[in-house]
């Protein structure tokens, strides 16, 4: 029942409220300096809760990885934390947890990304600590033995999910095994197996120096006064020469086929259609991350509303890209109900085939622009995103003011131009199509879309 | 650290909706969000997994917002959204650019007031499928998927609100019928059952009155009966073993616990810190890395509004056996049980707990959700800014005391989940 109260005054429901213009973004103000140790650094002020979210970006990356050593690049930051020549790792894991700060490297096959996040009342102390186990990890043959082991049961217990042996023989298949971007990041078993404390010390001296680097800084922080205090606390990390990111080889074109992987029992097929991408410096980027949008990026693209929303097929279907300094993976991905495998790929290739054949809808284009450039205030809200955002401009040298420009690049897209990028980079019949699932029933199906390799779930464990 | 406070303003519209504003003008973007107090602990025997299948059916379109275009108009703002379902509430948010907040209010209201007539055969049984292959994809072909639902059903007895998954049995998801979506919206769906909580950059006063004229003509409905899901009594020994398609046995060793709100929550979440967060943690330490026992060891205690759940759950390394592990993970237990825990490394757990709450309180949309849920649980959405205090106030006794009542056998279900034999 309703509370006797004069009833506000009817609104009409019948369409969405006008909305006014949309905000303008506040995009972070750097202020930029250089240590007396080469290191650059980057500020921006953040501040509207007590804490700093701090990146060091360093030009080094799985293509750094020597022949036959796949994962050194990872093992070695994964062991910068494992003791220093002051500090034994239990010591070092007591300093970051004491100040309840968080640590992480994260080793792409562009460069390497070291977050540390803090609360900005421990952000000398925390400053102090990263400095220390950049310049003088100890590479301890105790402690790197170790993280070889558990970088082999990593590996190990990856080989027990689906998703994850999809992923794993989908950029095998699209970039071979000898090529940095077709293993995952942090190597196979038989590369594992040869890393030692020699070899992480040797790429540690190579490559982890001040010159090339790029420290970031977002938060509860006053940029003025942070040179000084910086290049105090950098001042011990000072040797090398200047280092410059190494990029990878170009791609080959990858070999068509349908790769199997024979999981009897599973409910679902993990199904994986894709081929190499674009570049990050690719003038073709903007229209093909349109594009994209269009195809399967977002919740209302095309092959999530056949698959998700029209069939109930799936849980989610979207394709993906990851645009390197080189041209990186873009594939479509999904799990489906394992009863309708053949039909799923047949469908996602329809969608791929539609996509080349015309120009999107209007409302789709628009749609896609909205989304991708609409949503920019929302990537610049809390420390860590702003710091994501500038690390990402870091890496691939894209200009200061690269965001300010961002709206007007894709708003720029046309149709004609996608309907160009999707026949230039849409191109199924040279790709692999790799299902991972209970798939022996469909063989005969599966053929239509190319030759079979079956593999055993039992022989997929072994590597 | 500085004290850390978020100013916020609470009013209840006639209908019974409850509506929270909180001004922050650090961004350009607000958040709406939606909590009714209805999850899973609600739902009817024979149909676990209801009030989640509801959640996805609410993305289905209402009177004014067609089929499939609330994902459309969200993200042609810019804006995202989603929604989720938990034992104890189910949430639908969306963070948009702040000019955007209008079309959040509509779209929400619109679900709240103007859904019923809208429901068909068509988007129930696409919906169903739909959710059988999020159970599939997310628990059923993942390693070790099926362990958070085994436990559950250890911990609590037979007719518990808490005792199945709320993701469903595949049964149940089968028999849902268009009467059930009608029954539960009319039950559950009112605004005397949800909190409406705005954040962001916007006006207070604005605010309230959008909400007034999105939500105010949405009629009271009749009151919700509410579920409270009983402490068990403590058990003996409750312990299961389940065979599944991994290489590696994993321990699971679940206690109950107090729950959110109540006097010991926040002991139990930082005695969670002190066992399994960061590389000196006990746990870790002793298992990962003295030991070599484990691949892993994480601790977590869930935020449930009646009896809390918490679980250690660690997986084996290469020729380690569950039974060594779970006695490596005994030991340290029955060590904080009798001897509590250190004063510096308590300090630590709270830095990291800390840090944690900050960062996560950072966005606008992770913020409203705690906003909401302390309004759901506790008819108090300012219990956010008491939490700071609450942590910094634990003692090494309240963490020992809340040892000593909740980690102990009785309190215990132990779950191994090993290698199925060759066949």
């Amino acid at each position: 029942m309703r509370t006797a109260r004069a009833a506000p005054a009817r609104i009409d429901r019948s369409r969405p409220p006008e909305l006014r213009p949309a905000p303008a973004i506040r995009l972070p103000r750097y202020h930029r300096s250089t240590l007396r140790n080469g290191l650059r650094v980057l500020a921006v002020r953040h501040d509207d809760l007590p804490q700093v979210a701090v990146d060091l970006v360093l030009p080094v990356s799985t293509s750094n990885d020597p022949p036959g050593l796949g994962g050194l690049a990872v093992l070695t930051a994964r062991a910068l934390t494992e003791g220093t020549r002051t500090k034994s790792a239990q010591e070092v894991a007591e300093a970051f947890d004491e100040l309840g700060v968080s640590f992480a490297a994260e080793v792409g096959h562009d460069a390497t990304v070291l977050t540390l996040d803090c609360l900005a009342s421990v952000l000398e102390d925390a400053l102090r600590l990263l400095v220390e186990v950049v310049a003088e990890p100890a590479f301890d043959p105790k402690e790197v033995n170790r993280l070889r082991d558990e970088r082999l049961d990593e590996i190990a217990r990856g080989m027990d999910e689906p998703r994850i042996v999809a992923n794993l023989r989908l950029v095998e298949s699209i970039f071979g095994p000898d090529h940095p971007s077709g293993r995952p990041e942090g190597g196979w078993k038989e590369d594992v197996q040869r890393i030692d404390a020699e070899a992480a010390r040797r790429f540690h001296a190579r490559w982890y120096t001040p010159r090339g680097a790029t420290l970031l800084l977002v938060g509860d922080l006053e940029p003025r006064e942070l040179p000084g205090l910086l290049d105090s606390l950098f001042g011990p990390w000072s040797a090398g020469g200047s280092v410059e990111a190494t990029a990878p080889p170009e791609p080959l074109v990858p070999a068509h086929g349908v790769w199997a992987v024979q999981r009897p029992g599973s409910p679902q097929s993990e199904i994986r259609i894709g081929g190499v991408g674009i570049g990050r410096s690719d003038p073709d980027y903007f229209a093909f991350k349109v594009q994209n949008a269009i195809l399967g990026g977002l919740f209302n693209s095309r092959i999530n509303m056949n698959l998700r929303e029209e069939k109930g097929w799936t849980y989610g279907a979207y394709t993906r890209f990851e645009a390197r300094r080189r041209r990186g993976p873009f594939y479509a991905t999904t799990a489906v109900d394992a009863a309708v495998t053949p039909d799923a790929v047949a469908e996602m290739l329809g969608e791929m085939e539609r996509v080349r054949k015309s120009r999107p809808r209007e409302d789709e284009l628009s749609l896609a622009k909205n989304a991708l450039t609409l949503s920019l205030p929302r990537l610049f809200e809390t420390p860590g995103q702003v710091a994501a955002q500038m690390s990402e401009q870091v890496v691939y040298g894209l200009p200061e003011d690269y965001w300010e420009g961002y709206g007007a690049a894709i708003s720029r897209v046309t149709a004609r131009e996608v309907l160009r990028v999707a026949r230039r980079y849409v191109r199924p019949e040279t790709w692999p199509i790799v299902v991972a699932g209970d798939v022996e029933s469909h063989l005969s199906k599966l053929a239509r879309f190319g030759d079979v390799t079956l593999e055993d779930w039992s022989t997929v464990r072994a590597r | 650290m500085s004290k850390i406070e978020f100013p916020l303003e609470e009013r209840r519209l006639p209908n019974g909706l409850r509506v929270v504003v909180q001004e922050d003008h650090t961004a350009p973007v607000a958040a709406v969000h939606v909590m009714y107090h209805v999850g899973s602990k609600h739902e009817r025997p024979g149909r676990t997994g209801f009030a989640h299948l509801f959640e996805h059916l609410l993305f289905q379109g209402s009177e004014h917002v067609a089929e499939d275009k609330i994902f459309e108009y969200v993200q042609n703002a810019g804006g995202t959204l989603n929604g989720t379902t938990w034992f104890d509430r189910t949430n639908y948010f969306e963070t948009l650019p702040s000019n955007a907040l209008e079309l959040g209010l509509w779209l929400e209201s619109d679900r709240m007031g103007f859904f019923e007539s809208t429901i068909s055969h068509d988007k129930l049984n696409n919906q169903r499928e739909v959710v059988k292959n999020e159970r599939r994809q997310a628990y059923e072909n993942r390693p070790y998927g099926l362990a958070i639902e085994t436990i559950l059903r250890l911990a609590y007895p037979e007719g518990h609100p808490y005792r199945h998954p709320t993701i469903g049995y595949m049964q149940d998801l089968d028999a849902a019928t268009l009467e059930d979506v009608r029954e539960f919206f009319r039950t559950f769906y009112t605004p005397n059952n949800a909190v409406l909580v705005l954040a962001g950059d916007l006006h207070a006063r604005g605010a309230f009155d959008l909400a007034e004229r999105y939500f105010g003509e949405i009629p009271r409905g009749p009151a919700a009966s509410q579920v409270r899901a009983p402490t068990p009594e403590p058990n003996e020994g409750v312990r299961e073993t389940l065979y599944d398609r991994v290489q590696f046995p994993r321990v699971y060793i679940f206690h109950h616990a107090p729950a959110f709100g109540d006097p010991g929550f926040e002991a139990t979440d930082l005695l969670s810190y002190v066992l399994a967060s960061g590389k000196s943690s006990r746990l870790y330490r002793k298992l990962v890395y003295t030991e070599r026992l484990a691949q892993d060891v994480s601790a977590q205690l869930w935020p449930t509004e009646d009896v809390g759940s918490s679980l250690i759950v660690a997986t084996a390394r290469p020729d380690v056996d569950a039974q060594r592990l779970e006695a490596a993970i005994r030991e340290m237990l029955d060590d904080v049980v009798a001897r509590g825990v250190g004063v510096r490394e308590l300090q630590g757990a709270k830095n990291r707990a800390l840090h944690d709450l900050v960062t996560h309180l950072d966005g606008i949309g992770p913020r409203s959700e705690v906003f909401a849920t302390a309004a759901t649980y506790l008819s108090n959405p300012g219990y956010v800014n008491e939490i700071f205090e609450r942590y910094a106030s634990v003692t090494p006794e309240d963490v020992a005391r809340v040892a000593r009542t909740w980690f102990v056998p009785g309190r215990r279900v132990v779950l191994h989940v090993l290698p199925q034999p060759a066949r």
